[in-house]
């Protein structure tokens, strides 16, 4: 722990431990990243089919197991655990590693630990498909998934719990906080979780109100910070700056671990709880809007002026995108909290809209982000194409843009607004928002072939097939009549 | 950590795993010595608007948290104005619904629980079993109508030109006088069968009163045709006008 002001240092010597440390970590993050982005190809197909089902529910038979009841809780866990969960663990591990100037030592035992997180990963997805899912909206895997899954994230993260306790570098990034927030409250919130609805026998209502905090929690307290922090590592990175203000973000930190644990019952108002429940938790989840409207403002000030920058780097253009997201999110988020929207929104798809545009208008657009980024440094190969990387780029801007429209605004408020007409069927309500059924299923399709793209790249870079050149793959539209990435470096073919 | 190692291959990327990596990577151009160096976080001037954003935002939360009410009061659980107006009845408010349209919809569910096994969803009937679409005795007088269900009915008997001989029980027995009011309506205006007059409530209730008179007794068509052949007592209503859609009782306009 020798604080060391090494600016005497030469960059040589720093490029030297970043190497060391990227070189370290290489197995694990690519796993991470490679078998993540597969559950999200998984995740993408399944939610096709679920919207498929939900419009023309005799597609693909009468299959019990692609039945909507089954293939909707499957797409969205295999998002949040197989995609999210894995995504957020590669670019922690990293992110810790090279924040904190540590190697990585326990590579073999994170790979292992990653290994087991698929196998459970897998096990419960096929347990929902075959009916034994737990029905808990989020934590659909089935009860005894849980306690494995939270050992094997203790064998993964512990470590980079252990590099921030023994980094070599004093100052602590923003990053760092974040990044050990999150560390620190995956636990809590997923064995708090779990023990209130599979293990302690409450009252079934308060099974229900642990089940709406565990989903704005996990939110809130992992994907958020996990996510922020990618964005506040990479933004003063690439563009060589340093951040607006690190006091505004170190406030915003503590106003997150403030709020956020209040915030998720808002969506059972009316429910027959105790009425402060709902409504602190919607004054919170309003609240929210505060620390990223500070994070989200110290972000762009950093970027101000740096537009050529953000246009040609992939990692910058995903981040910036996310950013936006995460903007979007918790607005969208306050919006809906409002008394008078739940009353609308309630029982409608807008829940699930925020949940997309948390965990892909936010989310993965910052792991999209930071995968670009760490990939050609741990294989120590450039992406390959740049117009794959340019078609998912905007594949998923569009697709989030569109859902965003389709379940979150359009088709929920439609959908609340024909329902509060209670002289019609239930069935006229849902017809309403048909239309934006078809149109969410063949969005969908969008999605998938954006990750197509993604996932086919990723795993080319896996393969150690990617570009030998010592030239980034930039999103520049200049053709030089050497090649579309300029000048190819002495390639060492030995 | 050779530095003259390095600088002879000054731009080479390294590419295998055999490679060294601390050697390699002092070239300039690898992607990890190519990177900026993270600086250490400044410290610009907060801008107002950031601050002028939060205040509203929380202005924004602690209304919704005023909004709450009774926050701590565990006997109300649900908050003001979240919960449908109760009528004093008890029911939820009704909207009026248009008389025919409300008969033929509360028709139809008795017709399918108490008539369809026989008569069939379509008022086809069957092998044995008149047909209700086309019968005369259906779109006739509305007493004769009436008795059979609430009575019964069996013997001889020529409907649409064919002629039965069957024992229909009293399967009218036990309904409610909209319930009944609804159900003939209903036979009378389904299936092609057009006489368009509803059978109101009233009338009903005159029906069951008879009926209750007359006793456990199973008509024959003739008797029908001798003692009843006239129309119940009481007036019919206009289709056009509103009504309750649960009690078929008329109302007017709530607007």
């Amino acid at each position: 722990m020798e604080s060391a002001p090494d600016s005497h240092i030469p960059s040589a010597e720093h490029g030297k431990q970043r190497a060391l440390i990227d070189h370290s970590l290489r197995h694990p993050v690519m796993f991470f990243f490679t078998s993540g982005a597969a559950w999200l190809a998984v995740s993408l197909v399944l939610a096709m089919i679920a919207t498929m089902k939900a419009h023309s529910p005799d597609f693909l038979g009468n299959c019990s197991a692609l039945n909507y009841g089954r293939v909707f809780p499957a797409h969205l866990n295999t998002l949040i655990y197989g995609w999210g969960l894995q995504a957020a663990f590669g670019v922690a591990i990293w992110l810790m590693a090279r924040l904190s100037r540590q190697e990585s030592r326990s590579s073999v035992a994170i790979l292992v630990a990653g290994h087991v997180w698929n196998v459970l990963v897998a096990l419960g997805t096929i347990c929902i498909l075959a009916g034994k899912g737990s029905g808990i909206y989020w934590m659909d895997f089935p009860e005894f998934i849980w306690a494995p899954m939270l050992a094997t994230y203790a064998a993964i993260a512990i470590w980079s719990m252990i590099h921030f306790r023994v980094r070599r570098w004093q100052h602590i990034y923003v990053s760092q906080w974040f990044l050990l927030g999150a560390i620190i409250w995956f636990p809590w919130v997923f064995l708090a979780a779990n023990l209130f609805v599979h293990v302690f026998d409450i009252h079934p209502l308060m099974v229900t109100a642990s089940a709406a905090w565990f989903r704005s929690a996990l939110m809130l307290l992992f994907f958020v910070p996990i996510g922020v922090a990618a964005a506040f590592y990479l933004v003063p990175k690439i563009t060589g700056r340093a951040v607006y203000n690190y006091s505004l973000s170190q406030v915003a930190f503590w106003l997150l671990a403030g709020l956020a644990p209040w915030a998720g019952m808002q969506v059972l108002m009316g429910a027959p709880i105790p009425t402060f429940m709902p409504f602190t938790s919607a004054a919170a989840t309003i609240a929210v809007v505060i620390p990223v409207l500070a994070l989200t403002v110290s972000l762009f000030k950093t970027l101000k002026g740096k537009a050529q920058t953000v246009a040609h780097s992939p990692s910058l253009r995903f981040t910036v995108a996310g950013v936006i997201g995460l903007l979007s999110y918790a607005i969208f988020g306050a919006f809906l909290a409002r008394p008078d929207m739940i009353a609308i929104t309630q029982f409608t798809s807008a829940g699930y809209g925020l949940d997309i545009v948390g965990l892909y208008g936010f989310f993965s657009l910052t792991m999209f982000g930071a995968i670009y980024f760490i990939v050609p440094r741990i294989t120590r190969r450039e992406w390959i194409s740049r117009r794959m990387i340019r078609w998912h780029f905007w594949l998923s801007i569009y697709g989030v843009l569109t859902l965003l429209g389709c379940i979150a605004l359009f088709g929920s408020i439609s959908q609340g607004v024909a329902q509060q007409d209670w002289e019609q069927p239930w069935y006229s309500a849902f017809m309403a928002t048909r239309p934006f059924l078809i149109a969410t299923s063949i969005v969908w399709g969008f999605m998938l072939l954006s990750n197509v793209f993604f996932l086919f790249h990723l795993t080319l870079m896996w393969l150690r097939l990617g570009r030998r050149s010592n030239h980034p793959t930039l999103l520049t539209h200049d053709h030089s009549a050497t090649g579309p990435h300029g000048r190819e470096g002495l390639i060492d073919n030995n | 950590m050779s530095d003259t190692n390095n600088n002879s291959f000054p731009d080479k990327p390294d590419l295998d795993e055999t490679t060294n990596v601390t050697d390699a990577h002092t070239g300039l151009n690898s992607p990890a010595a190519r990177e900026k160096r993270l600086k250490e976080e400044g410290l610009e001037p907060l801008s107002l608007w950031v601050i002028i954003g939060s205040a509203i935002v929380l202005l924004i939360a602690g209304g919704v948290i005023g909004a709450g009410g009774h926050m701590f009061d565990y006997q109300k659980s649900a908050p003001v104005k979240y919960v449908r107006a109760v009528q004093p009845g008890g029911g939820a408010v009704d909207k009026p619904v248009e008389a025919m349209e409300a008969f033929m919809r509360k028709g139809e569910q008795v017709y399918s629980t108490k008539c369809a096994s026989c008569h069939q969803p379509n008022g086809a009937g069957g092998t044995g079993i008149p047909p209700l679409a086309g019968s005369e005795w259906v779109t006739g007088h509305t007493q004769t109508l009436a008795l059979i269900p609430l009575n019964g009915i069996n013997g001889p008997i020529e409907v649409a030109g064919k002629s039965y001989d069957g024992v229909m029980a009293a399967m009218g027995q036990g309904l409610s006088p909209a319930e009944l009011a609804a159900l003939l309506t209903y036979v009378r205006n389904a299936w092609g069968n057009d006489s368009g007059d509803i059978i109101s409530v009233d009338m009903a209730k005159e029906a069951i009163a008879l009926s209750n008179t007359i006793g456990a007794k199973s008509f024959t068509a003739a008797e029908l045709q001798a003692d009843h052949a006239v129309a119940l007592p009481g007036e019919a209503l206009d289709p056009t006008s509103l009504v309750n859609k649960r009690t078929l009782v008329p109302e007017k306009a709530a607007e």
